[in-house]
């Protein structure tokens, strides 16, 4: 199944190292190929390299696609992380 | 103290510490033959990549705050990372060899980064810190194998690998300098959270000599080398003192800024860069009282444009969220010119094209630039931005400068948010005038080292009668309390941003003449908030009735001087002070 996730950066910092680190810990846990848009870029959401390259800032919106048999977890799992750093979340696809 | 031993820095971990030079000399080559065949090269990769995952678990058993652990955490993740190892391999299969590999994979992520907003702009020293990790002789190994039980640290560029390794070597390492380094860094938040005594920004610092004697002076920012005994003698026996009262007053650093009776006095911080700032957020200072704008403005052959201002402007103002963010227009004249600035020859540059002078007579481009990178940014706080006009002695140029914004706020469909427009007062003519200037502005801010050159018609630097100038001047009182008299008349916020409001000597008088908020250097913020509980407004203002009369300065400093002992509050550094008079 694939999920795509919006996302609204609220920590004053955007998406920094540690919470980008955190990020990819969780990804990195799922099966599913994650990946986050950012102004027509994209970023391995696995890599902490790779999202650190996308620049995401305080008040920036990105996309992240999760696509795989265990999409739904990861994309909970990827959620509850951000919005315990205080960003706005929400789905904005979902196909079977 | 001989002054031309000093050396000027930014703090960074706030302390004081006193030993010998450790120079850390990076990018030495580690003793490791290159492998002749892509195969066993793929295989010391995935070696070396274990063995700095293993000095980083070390580390993390030894970690005991958050912070330190999520750096640590960002360190695992970047060495473990899929694309960079990916990267690595497929160069050495192209037949790199496995430095420039990894040289290479590591340059393209460290490039992209330092293109990027202020933050993201110092995690590349992370990524390229790893090349040390892995290649490096210095950083590898978990131990800070160091021979001096009482280094002070010296390096060009730290990153956070040697920096967890400096920190968790506490008891050997007395301070750290370093040449350059990002306020924001990973360096600096593992420095602080082990309050080791550090200072950034030290131009010139690695030319030293291992064991050079040193003091550094991480509470007013600077290095002696080389100092005599009678200095090194005197930071010894005050160290802890001082640094005691330091951090009671950083404990307290969240209690209400009341004076015993009562009256609230808001204390914010001076912020020169990024360094400031963060010591501004991790103090508790109230607001940004003062953005000097000029470090935006100094490093290039040509101005900033207006979105890499914007970038600033933006990233200040939403750090601070909520507090108040006050931003001088830039200040610039005299002395310290960029090459692009091109600015008459004049005999008294200090009564010459300077501040608002420039920008209006000259270079109203860059003005409307500045302004509109604010007024664009202010939506990123949701107090606004506020706008500080520097060296101003009329009504007219406040109405000039207010024609530029309105206009930018009504033509230009910017969205924005909140813009106070205020006004320094550091002319005599703006003190004066500050009743007129009130009704043209939302707030007014002192600068107390000008207005009392001004004042008193004395340079500070001058050799011959440097020794007349002092904000302790009764004349420079008497007109600071007039511009607060005004304040009060007509409700418009009076605040003081020089050195007067950093100086713990100056803060019960400021009070007393009624100012409704200090903007400090950002390491002072918790100890004026102490100074202000610690004081009743009704004997404050007794105070500045009766210096306003006293013959001359020096009586006035003695008259706070004993106000502060009577009121039990201790000040070490005073004490440090009185000594080398």
């Amino acid at each position: 199944m694939r999920i795509i996730v919006e996302a609204k950066m609220m920590d004053e910092v955007g998406l920094h190292a540690r919470p980008a680190a955190q990020f990819t810990n969780i990804a990195r846990e799922y099966k599913s190929n994650i990946v986050i848009k950012k102004d027509g870029s994209n970023a391995n959401g696995k890599s902490l390299m790779s999202i650190l390259k996308l620049n995401i800032n305080f008040n920036d919106t990105i996309l992240i696609e999760i696509d795989g048999e265990d999409a739904r977890e990861a994309a909970n799992a990827l959620c509850s992380m951000l919005i315990n750093n205080g960003n706005e979340v929400r789905i904005r696809d979902e196909t079977s | 103290m001989q002054l031309n031993n000093i050396l000027k820095g930014v703090i960074i971990s706030p302390g004081i510490g006193v030993g010998h030079a450790y120079v850390l000399r990076n990018n030495q080559a580690v003793d490791y033959q290159e492998p002749s065949d892509t195969d066993s090269r793929i295989a010391l990769f995935n070696r070396l990549i274990k063995n700095a995952m293993d000095d980083l678990s070390l580390l993390q058993g030894r970690a005991v705050d958050d912070e330190t652990l999520e750096i640590i955490n960002v360190q695992q993740s970047l060495l473990d990372d899929v694309e960079f190892k990916e990267a690595v391999i497929r160069l050495l299969k192209n037949g790199y060899k496995l430095r420039d590999a990894i040289h290479n994979a590591l340059a393209e992520y460290g490039e992209t980064l330092a293109k990027s907003s202020p933050y993201f702009r110092e995690r590349a020293i992370d990524i390229q810190g790893l090349e040390n990790v892995l290649l490096g002789s210095m950083s590898g190994g978990s131990v800070f194998n160091i021979a001096i039980n009482d280094a002070i640290v010296i390096c060009k560029e730290l990153d956070p690998f040697q920096a967890l390794k400096i920190a968790f070597a506490q008891d050997k390492v007395k301070g750290v300098i370093v040449e350059e380094g990002g306020a924001s860094s990973h360096a600096a938040i593992l420095l602080r959270s082990a309050g080791i005594p550090t200072l950034f920004k030290v131009s010139n610092i690695t030319a030293i000599n291992d064991g050079e004697s040193l003091v550094v002076d991480a509470l007013r920012g600077f290095v002696i080398i080389d100092p005599s005994p009678d200095v090194i003698n005197r930071y010894t026996i005050y160290k802890l003192k001082i640094e005691d009262i330091y951090k009671k007053s950083f404990d307290a650093r969240k209690m209400p800024s009341k004076t015993i009776d009562n009256i609230g006095i808001d204390i914010m911080a001076n912020v020169n860069n990024y360094a400031d700032l963060e010591l501004a957020i991790r103090n508790d200072a109230y607001g940004i009282g003062l953005l000097r704008t000029e470090f935006i403005f100094m490093n290039e052959d040509s101005p900033p444009s207006e979105e890499e201002q914007y970038e600033v402007y933006k990233y200040v103002l939403s750090r601070m969220k909520n507090k108040t963010v006050i931003i001088r227009l830039l200040d610039i004249g005299g002395e310290k010119m960029p090459a692009y600035l091109k600015v008459p020859q004049e005999r008294n540059p200090q009564l010459g094209m300077r501040g608002i002078r420039l920008l209006l007579r000259q270079e109203r481009d860059l003005l409307t630039t500045q302004l509109r990178a604010i007024i664009r940014a202010s939506k990123y706080n949701s107090n606004g931005a506020m706008i500080l006009i520097p060296m101003v002695v009329s009504a007219k140029e406040v109405v000039e400068v207010k024609m530029i914004i309105n206009e930018l706020l009504n033509n230009d469909r910017i969205e924005h948010g909140r813009i106070g427009i205020g006004a320094m007062i550091e002319t005599p003519a703006a003190a004066l005038l500050s009743g007129n200037l009130m009704r043209e502005l939302d707030f007014v801010s002192i600068g107390t080292n000008d207005l009392s050159q001004y004042t008193l018609a004395v340079d500070r630097e001058s050799t011959s009668v440097g020794d007349l100038y002092s904000q302790f001047s009764p004349a420079v009182i008497k007109l600071i309390g007039q511009v607060a008299e005004n304040g009060h008349k007509l409700n418009i916020k009076v605040g003081v941003c020089g050195e007067a409001a950093s100086d713990p000597l100056m803060v019960p008088i400021l009070v007393g003449l009624g100012v409704d908020s200090l903007s400090s250097e950002p390491v002072n913020v918790p100890l004026i908030k102490h100074i202000i509980r610690n004081i009743k407004m009704r004997e404050a203002i007794n105070l500045a009735k009766d210096v306003m009369d006293a013959p001359d300065p020096e009586i006035v400093r003695e008259e706070s001087m004993k106000f502060i002992k009577d009121h039990g509050i201790e000040l070490p550094q005073l004490a440090m002070e009185e000594d080398q008079r």
